[in-house]
């Protein structure tokens, strides 16, 4: 990636970062918003049951627009608390937590170590002297402040105002790191200058993760700035950053990461776009950055082994991991689908060799003859085109003949269930054809529900009707039914195979292939379209209908269009050959008649 | 291919074209009709070694009308590409 040598150790570093926000971070913040509503919760309650409560109810009652908790919302301590007091919270608790400081650290700690490995002890250090504080800090600190701006994002606060509530509240850094550093005046005018600039009341311009005067003085600690290090890096961009606040017509902005990829990785674009979309992809378990970090902090995270993508693959290729479930296991040969899946794999033609003797037919030769009889089949030439039906098209109801045998077929069976399978692998369509065939019983149409052919399944019918134990009733009922509706369904599927039959029989098409021969020279710029031929012949431009065989035969690539054409000719000069000829032979009936006549 | 079955119909757009001398025979002009159009387009004066090859069948129609008519062929080609465009339409269709 852009000639970056650790760019997987930076990626796993993000994906470290990210894990931890989302495990241990953002439950913070939750827990800290569950704990200030429950707060305000109380507060509202102690409100309206104290006297000064009651009053301004009271009062405003007769008010309708006025809000009873006006006061409250000004002097309670917990319904006064605004976003920015409720991310002071967070980071109060975020500090006080000693075990996620160290981690951090930590992390800040990794991240250095990475960037010193690509750029080497002098640049860093380089680089950090120009930020005014360690560059692995500031990048922790930023980017942690960058997951807390995306989760609030998240729960719809507005991306600009939770970036302004966030560097607003968090006046010092979240690591703690900067709180030690002094501030500089010129720090706090940048500050000031940077607020100022915000105006979070207007239009906000600007905004976003720039590389403001704002955040860098709250980062930093006002001794160094993102600013400066842009500048050392040769980015001035970050310069008219800060003055782009003040001329919203030059939202001119470079932000942090940006910078950082500039001056690190020497790369124009942001290289940690890259890196994030290298993270989400990477599986925890298999990372031994990871999981050497996570050993080394005091909150883990949680690694997981289990890829999902590989797990999905391999569901989709055999879900119940019945060995030979895949066609591509079991061969492709066609010759192999009618084995029942009870053979193993690799014992399929054990399996022919041994059916061919029971059958008294070698079932291998019959697979070897098969092909050559087809290619032979289709390079015969139908001189005149009619539709072949290839013989060896399986009807699919067929291949059911040859189902996989089990246990069970023999009772089902015996009840007169055999096939079911195929009733509930096309239920759908059974159930829609069922008005059907019930009309068709009593038209006759439907040959399976013939009453003589029925009588036991209609008497189990009628006999469940009769019966008071329940459990006899059901099996009754639902077995005579279930017969019926499999004698059925098997006839409404045969209609419908034989429907794709026909349909098939149809596209199926063998046409004699032509050779491409060069247009005749009369013929000029012939085009076919559905079954038209339009095409200039002998200057003369005109439209040839075609029979729509003739038309397939060319989309099957049978029929080359100039050949095509020039047949279309041949036959355009019979005919008017014979129109030709009849003609002539017409004004010589009527001379010979004019001679009668004299 | 023997049994082929076809249905022609032409587009094309009628065209007529005669050459005329005046009463000494020395002075000759071609007049043509394009779409059937009785005025006729205006006449245009020919060489009489022309008009003999015409009347002796030495040139094609259209590149006599081409030669003479070049604009009326102009826009004749245009109608029929345009009347080839909108079959190839309404075909899709």
């Amino acid at each position: 990636m852009d000639g970056i040598k650790h760019s997987r150790q930076f990626a796993e570093i993000e994906r470290l970062v990210s894990d931890y926000f989302q495990c241990h971070l953002a439950p913070v913040m939750s827990k800290t918003q569950a704990y200030l509503t429950k707060k305000q919760g109380e507060e509202m309650k102690e409100y309206s049951t104290s006297l000064g409560g009651i009053l301004s109810m009271m009062a405003s009652s007769a008010q309708p627009m006025s809000d009873p908790y006006q006061v409250l919302k000004v002097t309670g301590e917990w319904n006064s608390k605004t976003t920015e007091d409720y991310i002071v919270m967070c980071k109060e608790k975020i500090s006080k937590a000693t075990d996620i400081q160290q981690d951090l650290t930590y992390l800040a700690g990794k991240w250095r170590d990475s960037v010193v490995q690509e750029v080497g002890r002098e640049r860093y250090d380089a680089l950090s002297e120009q930020l005014g504080g360690d560059l692995a800090y500031a990048y922790m600190d930023y980017r942690v402040e960058q997951l807390m701006i995306d989760k609030l994002v998240k729960e719809r606060m507005p991306k600009t105002s939770a970036d302004y509530i966030i560097r607003k509240a968090a006046q010092s850094s979240l690591l703690g790191l900067s709180q030690t550093l002094s501030r500089s005046l010129l720090a706090e005018e940048i500050e000031a200058r940077g607020e100022a600039a915000y105006r979070p009341s207007k239009l906000e311009k600007g905004a976003g993760h720039v590389l403001g005067a704002s955040a860098d003085a709250v980062m930093m600690g006002g001794v160094g700035s993102w600013a400066s290090l842009a500048k050392f890096i040769g980015a001035d961009m970050a310069i008219s950053a800060i003055a782009s606040h003040f001329e919203p017509e030059k939202p001119e902005t470079l932000s942090v990461e940006q910078c950082i990829s500039k001056g690190v990785f020497g790369s124009e674009r942001n290289v940690f776009d890259g890196f994030r979309k290298e993270a989400a992809t990477i599986q925890t378990g298999k990372s031994e950055l990871i999981t050497v970090a996570n050993k080394q902090m005091k909150k883990k995270i949680p690694v997981s082994n289990f890829d999902f993508s590989g797990w999905m693959h391999s569901w989709n290729n055999n879900p119940f991991g019945i060995s030979g479930f895949n066609e591509k296991e079991r061969g492709k040969d066609a010759g192999y689908k009618n084995i029942p899946l009870v053979v193993a794999p690799g014992q399929e033609e054990a399996y022919l060799n041994d059916l061919a003797k029971m059958n008294g037919t070698e079932a291998k030769i019959n697979l070897e003859q098969t092909r050559p009889e087809m290619e032979q089949r289709e390079k015969v030439e139908t001189e005149n085109r009619q539709p072949v039906i290839s013989p060896e098209k399986n009807i699919p109801g067929d291949q059911t003949d040859q189902a996989n045998t089990n246990g069970w077929s023999g009772l089902l069976g015996t009840l007169g269930l055999d096939g079911m399978s195929d009733i509930t692998g096309n239920l759908g369509y059974v159930m829609a054809m069922l008005p059907d065939i019930l009309l068709g019983a009593f038209t006759g149409k439907t040959q399976s529900l013939r009453f003589v052919d029925n009588l036991l399944p209609i008497a189990s019918i009628v006999a469940g009707m009769f019966v008071r134990n329940p459990l006899l009733k059901m099996l009754l009922v639902g077995l005579g039914g279930m017969n019926l509706l499999n004698k059925a369904g098997h006839e409404a599927l045969q209609g419908r195979a034989e429907g794709k039959l026909q349909a098939v029989a149809g596209n199926d098409v063998q046409y004699r292939r032509y050779a491409d021969e060069p247009l005749n020279p009369r013929i000029i710029n012939p085009i076919l379209q559905g079954s038209t031929l339009i095409a200039t012949i002998d200057r003369v431009p005109c439209t040839i209908q075609l029979m729509p065989t003739v038309a397939d035969a060319y989309r099957a690539g049978a029929l080359p269009l100039n050949t095509l054409a020039n047949a279309v000719l041949a036959k355009s000069d019979q005919l008017r050959r014979i129109a030709s000829q009849n003609y002539d032979d017409g004004q010589q009936e009527t001379i010979v008649r004019t001679r009668g006549i004299q | 291919m023997a049994e082929l079955d076809i249905d022609i119909q032409s587009f094309d757009i009628p065209r007529i074209v005669s050459v005329y001398p005046d009463r000494a025979g020395v002075r000759w002009w071609t007049k043509a009709w394009f779409n059937n159009r009785e005025e006729g387009e205006t006449s245009v004066e020919i060489e009489r070694e022309q008009a003999i090859r015409f009347i002796h069948d030495n040139i094609e129609k259209d590149e006599w009308l081409e030669e003479f008519f070049p604009r009326q062929m102009e826009v004749y080609h245009n109608a029929i590409e345009q009347t080839k465009e909108q079959l190839l339409k309404q075909i899709n269709i």
